[in-house]
């Protein structure tokens, strides 16, 4: 169904019920696996995921369609997200664990990863950046998303996400160099 | 407007990225969350006729009326009416009251360090105050 069709039955109230079953099946896997890539346990996904449904259910009256569905969706995924991880940060109250810590530690048990040693490495490296230049670093390089839309759906300028993007990229490839050094040595 | 017409290829969601979800997932999300949706629907507003408000909001009015009335009052509490009295009227409302001698001074509080004299500071000050000759010997008053 076409996305404008499918917005204009979202705000019939005789329609939107199946409207906006057709939008969870539309979106749900592009949702997920962003979200998935931000707080990597899958169970924690699948928590944020509903949530990000459940707030478009209860706000799609007041979309003004002044950004796509698509950046509307996937801005209410992101910071539900980045606020879970928040929150996990806070939880631990006098031991604070980083975000780092938090994502090795749920990267190296999570039951789902079927990627092989440079994927080990490439993952490991990409949980020790910043949390922007990760947020970043998703979307352009596994998402493949272009830096207009991922300027709209994160609220930061192109220039500025090419900066993160540049950084992140640098970072990776030393952190993989280090690490393939030390199993050669 | 922007247009809403993005083309969203589901297989290639997630290609390049080493997890995977669990079998069967996104074929049970739909129904997941259109029945948390149907569950927030259908929740009763939560609504309450004015008329049985009313009695809870003059027990309230009342509870918020006496517990000032306490608690401004100073005559629910004898030895705050006691500090609040200066002299006679502390002797006053001793003799008028079944207080013991006791709870008065209990209620005037402890003086501070500067207010206790010792014999002889006492002494001290008499004798720069007084001169000799108003000195009387008790001795010799018959």
């Amino acid at each position: 169904m076409p996305i404008d069709l499918l917005i204009q039955r979202l705000k019939d109230p005789k329609q939107k019920r199946l409207a906006f079953h057709e939008l969870v099946s539309t979106y749900q896997r592009r949702l997920y696996w962003h979200i998935r890539k931000i707080v990597i346990d899958h169970d924690d996904t699948d928590d944020i995921l509903q949530t990000v449904f459940m707030k478009a259910w209860g706000s799609i009256d007041g979309f003004r369609e002044e950004s796509s569905l698509f950046t509307w969706l996937f801005r209410i995924a992101t910071n539900e997200a980045l606020t879970f991880l928040a929150q996990k940060k806070k939880r631990k109250g006098f031991f604070v664990r980083s975000d780092e810590e938090y994502l090795l530690e749920k990267f190296s048990s999570d039951q789902y990863f079927d990627g092989d040693d440079l994927h080990r490495k490439l993952m490991e490296a990409v949980l020790k950046l910043p949390e922007k230049q990760r947020v970043v670093f998703n979307m352009k390089y596994f998402d493949e998303m272009k830096y207009e839309q991922i300027s709209e759906i994160l609220g930061t300028s192109v220039g500025a996400l090419k900066a993160s993007y540049h950084h992140a990229v640098k970072k990776i490839e030393e952190s993989i160099k280090i690490e393939v050094d030390n199993e050669i040595n | 407007m922007i247009n809403n017409s993005e083309n969203i290829n589901n297989e290639e969601i997630g290609s390049k990225y080493p997890f995977q979800s669990p079998d069967g997932y996104f074929d049970a999300l739909p129904a997941v969350i259109m029945s948390r949706v149907e569950t927030k629907t259908k929740q009763p507003k939560l609504f309450v006729p004015l008329r049985y408000l009313r009695p809870a909001i003059g027990l309230f009015a009342a509870s918020v009326l006496l517990i000032g009335f306490i608690f401004v009052t100073p005559v629910f509490f004898p030895s705050e009416k006691i500090s609040a009295t200066q002299d006679d009227d502390v002797v006053e409302y001793y003799l008028t009251s079944q207080l013991s001698a006791l709870n008065i001074f209990e209620s005037m509080g402890k003086p501070s360090e500067d207010e206790v004299v010792s014999g002889e500071q006492l002494e001290e000050v008499l004798i720069a105050t007084v001169s000799e000759y108003e000195l009387i010997d008790f001795n010799s008053v018959k």
